[in-house]
C-alpha cells in the first residue's frame, strides 16, 4: 500500500514539478525507468512468493538501474549505444514479462 | 491419468473395482486437504531464485521431484518438454504426485464421466457401501480415511489394462482417450474444467492473501523502502514521458541527431536549388512579358503616329486656319496644290481642306467650275485646317511671291489665323500598297 502510495506521489510530483532532464542523463533515463519497472515487478512477484526482502529489493532496484544505464553508457562510448539500449530494453522486457507471468499465476492460477 | 483410466472401467467391470476406485480419489482429497502440495513447491522455488530478483521460475521448480505444485511453475515454460517427463517420474515415485495426477485426470475427464458414474455407483454401492464406492464427486470428502499410497500403483496398472479391454462401456472411450493424451494436454484442461479442485482451492487464497497483506499499510521498513523506490520510479517515469512527449529531439541520441541534421541539410539544399530555379524562371517570364509589353507600347505608339500621318486617325494640336475666298472661281488646282506644298514645306503634319483629309496620295483636278480633291468637288470658300508650327507655316504662306501671294494675284482673298488648338476629324482610309512590300531584312 505504501508502495502504491509512493508510486502515486512520485507521479504527482513529476506532473507538478515538471523538471527538465539534464542533457547528460537524457539517454539513460528511459533505460533506467525500464530497469526500475523490472525491479518493481520482481519485487511484486517476490512479495507474492512470500520471500520479499527489502534489502534485496533495494539492491536489485538500484543495481538494475545503474547497470542498465551503465550498459547504455558503455554502448555510447563504443558507438553502439542505440543497438545496446535496444538489447537492454529487450532483455528487461522479457524479464518483466516473465515476472508478470509469475504474478499472474499466483493471482489467477492461469 | 493412469489412475483415472483404471478407475472408471474397473467399476462396472467387477467387484474389485470399489477398492480400486477410492484409492485414486484419495490422493485427490489429499491434494485438496493439504493445500500444501501447491504451496510446497514454492518453498524450494523461493529461496533459489525468488529471493534474488526473481529469475526464471522453471529452472528451480522442474528438478524438484515431489513438487505436485510444480506444474504451476513449469506450466508455461515446460509445457512441451518438461511436463510429461515430470509426470512419468512423479507417478511411481511419490504418492503426493499421484494425487495431483489423479486430480488432473479426474478434472480432465470429469464431465464425460459424470454420466457413467451414475450407472457405475449403482453397482459399486452394493459391494462397498462406503464412501469409496462413489467414484469421483464425493471422493474428496470421504476418501481421507481410505488408504492412500499403496493402492495407487496397483490399480493403476490394472486399470490401464482393463481400460483397454473394457472399451465397450460408456467410460471406456473417455478413459482410453485420457490415457492416450499426454500430460501436457491434461494440464491445460486443468484450470478450465474444475477450478475448485484440490490444487486450485488452496493457493489462490494464499496469492490474494499475500497481495492483500502487501497492500495493508504498515510502516515497516520494507514498506517504506518500497514506497520510496516506487515514488522514485513514478517520478522518473512521468518525467521521461513528459520529456519524450514534449521534445522529441532532446532525448534523441547523437547519431540520430547527426543523421537528422544531414537529412535536413540535404532537404534544405534541394529546396534552395528549387527556389533558385523557380526564381530564374520567374525572371525570364517577367522580362519576357516586359519586352512584349514594351514592344506592344512601341507598336501602339507607331500605329498612332503613322495613323496620324497616313490620315487614318483624327488629330489635334497647334496650327493655322487658312481661308481663301474665291467667289469668281478664278483659282486653279495648281494654285491650291502650291498652297499644300508650301504647307508641307513649312512642316505641316496634318492637313484638311473643306472636310477632306489631305495625305500623300491626295490629288487636285480642275473641273469646269470647281476644284476636285480626291474625287470631291470643292467650292469657295476654301477652308484649310493645318496642324504644325503655326508661326513657321504662317510665315511660309505669306512669303512674297509665295503660295498665298499667287492666290491673291489670281483674284482671290486669303487670310491666315494662328490657332493654339485645332482639331482635324476628317479621316481617310489607308490603302494597302498593291506593289510595295516591306523589306524583310528588318523583320
Amino acid at each position: 500500500m505504501i508502495a502504491a502510495i509512493g508510486l502515486v506521489i512520485g507521479v504527482i510530483a513529476g506532473l507538478v514539478l515538471q523538471p527538465t532532464v539534464p542533457v547528460a542523463l537524457q539517454p539513460y533515463l528511459p533505460i533506467a525507468v525500464v530497469a526500475a519497472l523490472d525491479a518493481l515487478f520482481g519485487g511484486l512477484r517476490a512479495k507474492l512468493d512470500g520471500l520479499f526482502d527489502d534489502k534485496v529489493f533495494l539492491v536489485s532496484f538500484l543495481s538494475n538501474v545503474v547497470v542498465a544505464a551503465f550498459i547504455v553508457f558503455l554502448g555510447d562510448q563504443l558507438g553502439v549505444g542505440a543497438q545496446l539500449s535496444t538489447a537492454v530494453v529487450v532483455v528487461l522486457g522479457i524479464r518483466i514479462f516473465s515476472n508478470a507471468a509469475a504474478i499472474r499465476r499466483h493471482l489467477f492460477k492461469a | 491419468m493412469t489412475d483415472q483410466t483404471g478407475e472408471r472401467p474397473d467399476v462396472p467391470g467387477d467387484e474389485d473395482a470399489p477398492p480400486s476406485t477410492p484409492s485414486p480419489e484419495v490422493p485427490e482429497l489429499d491434494a485438496a486437504v493439504d493445500g500444501g502440495p501447491t504451496d510446497e513447491p514454492r518453498g524450494p522455488e523461493e529461496p533459489g531464485d525468488g529471493a534474488d530478483d526473481q529469475e526464471a521460475p522453471a529452472d528451480d521448480a522442474a528438478p524438484v521431484p515431489d513438487a505436485s505444485g510444480a506444474p504451476d511453475a513449469t506450466r508455461d515454460t515446460a509445457h512441451e518438454s518438461d511436463a510429461p517427463t515430470a509426470d512419468d517420474t512423479d507417478v511411481p515415485d511419490t504418492p503426493s504426485a499421484d494425487p495431483e495426477q489423479a486430480a488432473d485426470d479426474a478434472r480432465g475427464a470429469h464431465e464425460p464421466t459424470v454420466e457413467t458414474t451414475d450407472e457405475v455407483t449403482d453397482e459399486a454401492d452394493r459391494p462397498s457401501p462406503g464412501g469409496g464406492a462413489e467414484p469421483e464427486d464425493h471422493a474428496p470428502v470421504q476418501g481421507g480415511s481410505s488408504p492412500k499410497t499403496p493402492a495407487v500403483p496397483g490399480p493403476t496398472d490394472g486399470g490401464r489394462a482393463s481400460s483397454a479391454t473394457t472399451g465397450t462401456t460408456d467410460a471406456g472411450p473417455v478413459a482410453t482417450e485420457g490415457a492416450a493424451e499426454p500430460a501436457a494436454a491434461v494440464e491445460i484442461e486443468e484450470p478450465d474444467v474444475e477450478p475448485g479442485s484440490a490444487a486450485t482451492t488452496a493457493s489462490p487464497t494464499s496469492g490474494w492473501r499475500r497481495l492483500g497483506a502487501a497492500l495493508r499499510p504498515r510502516a515497516s521498513r520494507s514498506q517504506v523502502l518500497a514506497g520510496v523506490l516506487c515514488a522514485a520510479l513514478g517520478f522518473a517515469l512521468v518525467v521521461q514521458v513528459q520529456q519524450s512527449a514534449s521534445d522529441q529531439l532532446s532525448s534523441a541520441r547523437q547519431e540520430d541527431l547527426v543523421r537528422l541534421l544531414d537529412e535536413v541539410t540535404d532537404r534544405a539544399q534541394q529546396l534552395g536549388d528549387e527556389v533558385s530555379g523557380l526564381e530564374s524562371t520567374r525572371d525570364e517570364l517577367e522580362s519576357g512579358s516586359g519586352q512584349a509589353r514594351s514592344a506592344l507600347e512601341l507598336a501602339e505608339q507607331r500605329a498612332e503616329s503613322e495613323g496620324i500621318l497616313s490620315g487614318r486617325l483624327p488629330a489635334q494640336g497647334p496650327g493655322v486656319h487658312v481661308t481663301i475666298q474665291d467667289p469668281g472661281g478664278s483659282l486653279k488646282a495648281s494654285q491650291m496644290f502650291n498652297v499644300l506644298e508650301e504647307l508641307r514645306n513649312a512642316g505641316a503634319e496634318v492637313v484638311e481642306l473643306n472636310g477632306v483629309r489631305l495625305v500623300t496620295s491626295t490629288w487636285f483636278e480642275d473641273e469646269r467650275a470647281a476644284i476636285v480633291v480626291d474625287g470631291t468637288a470643292l467650292s469657295s470658300p476654301y477652308e484649310w485646317t493645318v496642324i504644325g508650327d503655326p508661326e513657321t507655316m504662317d510665315r511660309a504662306l505669306e512669303i512674297p511671291g509665295g503660295a498665298l501671294a499667287t492666290v491673291r494675284t489670281a483674284g482671290a482673298e486669303a487670310s491666315t489665323t494662328r490657332e493654339d488648338e485645332v482639331k482635324i476629324t476628317a479621316v481617310t482610309p489607308p490603302q494597302d500598297p498593291e506593289f510595295a512590300q516591306p523589306e524583310r531584312e528588318h523583320g
